[in-house]
């Protein structure tokens, strides 16, 4: 029993490993390829600010209150619900640092009350995007497996966490010992609580799923060229990094054949019209 | 024993799947609300557009002429590819996208078909099926069930033929979405990937090449032009009696004026160009048209091909090099003012030999308020009193780009230049106008007689807000500034049965109002 004990543990060691790394390599990769993608134009959608505190204002709008979803009519009830996840999600996880900060900062324990309220909170935002998911006609109509996938693994992550809260729980201590032993890179056994197994595997799944996934988004946005850029082409250049060298293969590729007269197609040039047109000042 | 009685399914050919067939149609009945409908599986799946045969037309694009490709499989992947590496719009939005269907029912062309490919969202996932399958680790490894990615088919091929061509790129569902997934710049690298095997939309390239090549999408060479043109100074001067020129390729002119060349002959396009005219003759300022850069529309902007719309804009700037220009003014249009204002800088620019006092380009409806606002302009409203006045923002103008250097200047000014014109103005409802202004339902590429149907169930969203002020306030002039939506509406209005009549540009009312003479100086 116990040889399988210390298996499992070690298991979960490695796994917590290997996610993390997976995590954090996956999304610095995606920032970088994202990045390298070059924006050949300016495509804000308008009304954009013609500058960079404007965007930003925007921008801190779209995040933290979901502007541009809630010009939508018939978006209220994915606000509320999408709303509530995320600001759930984030306060449950400021939360959580009092599992991976010795000695606990103030604010941190400050949060300890409004942390397990946003965890129901969040629970039921996710049952609610869950509900609206299958009975939306539409919305139902675009959801792919990995949508429900995703919903699973928060919602499990969530139903384990207040599990932990309420009904079954762990020794505590024995969990933020197991975590700080990770953190300091010699792991000691985990928690053999099974509750606390399944919340800790399904954040280590969205973890790993993280950065091939949707969840994606969280980064995204801010490159989002439509929500980022200002809105002032005519009096700032922006640059296509990759226009020269098109255009340079292109005016020294061949020359359209034209099938009529088998020669290269000629249109009508500047020259010819200058020729012919151009009248002089007066 | 051989198998007997077992018929061969005889194979559909590619072509057969997207074949263009006259479909009937007609308008649905207006209700003066706009409902979204229940999902109609293929509601509008027949609704093809015409492929190009021109051969000729299709070399100088530069794209394989003989329809699809033998390996098109793999240029395909190659070209998507370098869309994916080219435009981080197009590679993000394949990544970020939830899935919330906040888009949904934002397409006027979803609120009008009720096809579920219709719903901008399902349009992006066609190529997003296609990403996951060929671009992603888990396409790669886990299959199609799991991951919902498609295989690169013939089927598909169709629904992409299908569906990217009945999206306007109008950008309405960026501006709902969260993240601002825009699915215009989607659709655009689609039908350039389409291009690059072969499979070229008739209407908008065949405009593409004559844009390019001989310099307006009617393609009129330049003695065409000159006379058109002649033509409408001389009606001008009929109706008016008043010595106005519209002057052609007249070096150290002022002002370059481009304008789409509908306006030489389209009704009710000419009608602004009749007002383009007047306010420069009111205002004294030279000006000069070109037959070089007889275009002001750019098509080029409906695929990403970079270098076809360059081409196309270049003549432009060109132009007002060699004519020794100080700005260059852009008429009525609403994809030509996004290329020009938001691109060209980018394409073609800087513009250092152009005077640096006015924006470079100015939209005629910047300069008619600026005239108005400075009192060169007198307009007399009661010219237009017969006229109950809205406007439709164009979809490119209004989701394009910023005039007056403003972030919202593309509604306010030209509301400010009609109410200068009007005594009776009246906006439609809010969430059909402005930033969330609907489509007319044929921009981008889809004004083709062939994509009557479905233009006519795109326009139903706009036509729909028409009705609520028709019936409220008795509106009985739509006020129009793009091109597109000229042509589509004044189709369209008969269709829902109301009169041509009623749909017309800004500078129209511009043109009944101005008052001659008395001129207080600039
Ligand atoms: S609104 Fe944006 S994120 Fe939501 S489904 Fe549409 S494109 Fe995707
Ligand atoms: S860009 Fe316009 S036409 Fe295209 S999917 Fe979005 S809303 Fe529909
Ligand atoms: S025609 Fe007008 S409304 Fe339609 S897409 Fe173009 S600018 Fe937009």
């Amino acid at each position: 029993m116990a040889v399988l004990q210390n298996l499992f543990s070690f298991t979960l060691t490695v796994l917590a490993y290997a996610s993390f790394a997976i995590f954090a390599a996956g999304v610095l990769y995606k920032i970088y390829i994202l990045k390298k993608t070059p924006v050949p134009l300016k495509i804000p959608t308008t009304p954009q600010s013609t500058n960079v505190s404007g965007v930003a204002a925007r921008m801190a709008g779209d995040v933290l209150f979901f502007k541009s979803l809630s010009k939508g009519e018939t978006e209220s009830a994915l606000w509320t619900a999408g709303w509530f996840f995320h600001l759930g999600f984030f306060l449950v996880v400021l939360r959580h640092l009092r599992y991976f900060t010795n000695p606990i900062p103030s604010w941190v324990m400050l949060v300890q009350d409004l942390g397990i309220f946003a965890g129901i909170v969040m629970f039921f935002a996710i049952l609610a995007l869950f509900f609206r998911r299958y009975t939306n006609e539409r919305v139902k109509h675009i959801t792919t497996f990995a949508d429900l996938t995703i919903l699973i693994i928060i919602f499990l992550i969530a139903a384990t966490g207040l599990t932990m809260k309420y009904m079954i729980r762990p020794d505590i201590v024995e969990v933020k010992a197991y975590i700080f032993s990770l953190i300091f890179l010699h792991p000691s056994k985990a928690p053999m609580n099974p509750v606390f197994i399944l919340h800790f595997i399904s954040v280590m799944a969205l973890l790993i799923y993280f950065p091939f996934s949707k969840l994606i988004h969280a980064v995204g946005y801010f490159l989002s060229p439509t929500r980022n850029q200002a809105n002032n082409p005519r009096t700032k250049r922006h640059l296509n990094p990759w226009a020269d060298e098109a255009w340079d293969k292109m005016v020294n590729g061949p020359r359209p054949i034209d099938s009529k007269t088998n020669e290269p197609y000629q249109p009508w040039s500047q020259e010819q019209w200058r020729k012919k047109w151009l009248k002089q000042e007066n | 024993m051989a198998e007997t009685g077992k018929l061969e399914a005889k194979p559909v050919s590619f072509e057969d799947l997207i074949k263009w067939e006259k479909i009937k149609y007609e308008a649905p009945e207006l209700t003066g609300k706009i409902e979204t409908p229940c999902i109609k599986e293929n509601a509008s799946l027949s609704y093809k557009a015409q492929l190009y045969k021109g051969k000729d037309a299709i070399a100088r694009l530069g794209y394989p002429t003989e329809g699809l490709i033998p390996n098109w499989k793999e240029k395909f992947l190659e070209k998507m590819d370098e869309m994916l590496k080219k435009y981080r719009s197009v590679r993000l939005f394949m990544d970020i996208c939830v899935r919330c269907g906040a888009c949904t029912n934002k397409c006027h062309y979803y609120l009008g078909t009720g096809d579920p490919n219709n719903m901008p969202v399902a349009r992006a996932e066609l190529m997003r099926k296609i990403y996951r399958r060929y671009f992603t680790p888990q396409g790669k490894l886990l299959g199609k069930k799991l991951t919902n990615s498609e295989d690169l088919t013939e089927e598909m091929l169709a629904l992409w033929y299908t569906y990217f061509y009945q999206c306007s790129e109008c950008r309405r569902c960026s501006v709902y979405c969260p993240y601002g997934i825009d699915t215009a710049e989607i659709t655009m690298a689609a039908r350039e990937i389409m291009n690059s095997i072969g499979i070229v939309q008739k209407y908008m390239h065949e405009i593409v090449d004559k844009a390019q090549y001989i310099g307006n999408n009617l393609g009129m060479i330049p003695d065409a032009v000159r006379n058109a043109i002649e033509f409408v100074e001389t009606d001008l001067q009929e109706q008016t009696g008043l010595d106005i020129k519209i002057p052609i390729d007249q070096k150290g002119a002022e002002i370059l004026f481009v304008t789409p060349s509908a306006d030489f002959f389209a009704s009710p396009h000419i009608e602004s160009l009749y007002g383009y005219a007047k306010v420069f003759h009111q205002a004294g300022i030279s000006w000069t048209m070109s037959t070089y850069a007889s275009e002001g529309g750019n098509f080029g902007l409906f695929v990403h091909n970079y270098n076809n719309m360059k081409i196309i804009n270049k003549r432009i700037w060109d132009a007002s090099r060699e004519l020794g220009v100080k700005r260059v003014v852009g008429g009525e249009c609403g994809h030509m003012w996004r290329v020009l204002s938001s691109y060209s800088n980018t394409l073609n620019g800087p513009f250092d030999w152009l005077n640096p006092k006015y924006s470079i380009p100015q939209h005629i409806c910047e300069f008619t308020l600026d005239l108005i606002n400075k009192g060169a302009l007198k307009l007399d409203k009661s010219a237009n009193d017969e006229f109950t006045v809205t406007f439709h923002d164009s979809c490119q103008v209004a989701r394009g780009m910023e005039m007056g250097g403003t972030a919202s200047g593309q509604y306010e000014i030209p509301r400010a230049v009609i109410k200068a014109c009007v005594n009776k103005f009246v906006d439609m409802p809010e969430n059909t106008i402005k930033e969330k202004t609907f489509c007319c339902g044929a921009g981008q590429g889809l004004l083709g007689d062939d994509m009557l149907p479905i233009r006519v169930k795109g326009a139903m969203p706009r036509m729909q807000a028409v009705k609520v002020v028709k019936d409220s306030h008795g509106v009985n002039f739509l006020a129009l500034i793009c091109a597109i939506c000229k042509a589509q509406m004044s189709k369209m209005f008969p269709t829902y049965g109301y009169p041509m009549e009623e749909v017309g540009g800004i500078h129209q009312l511009v043109s009944r109002a101005i008052v001659f003479g008395a001129k207080e100086g600039i």
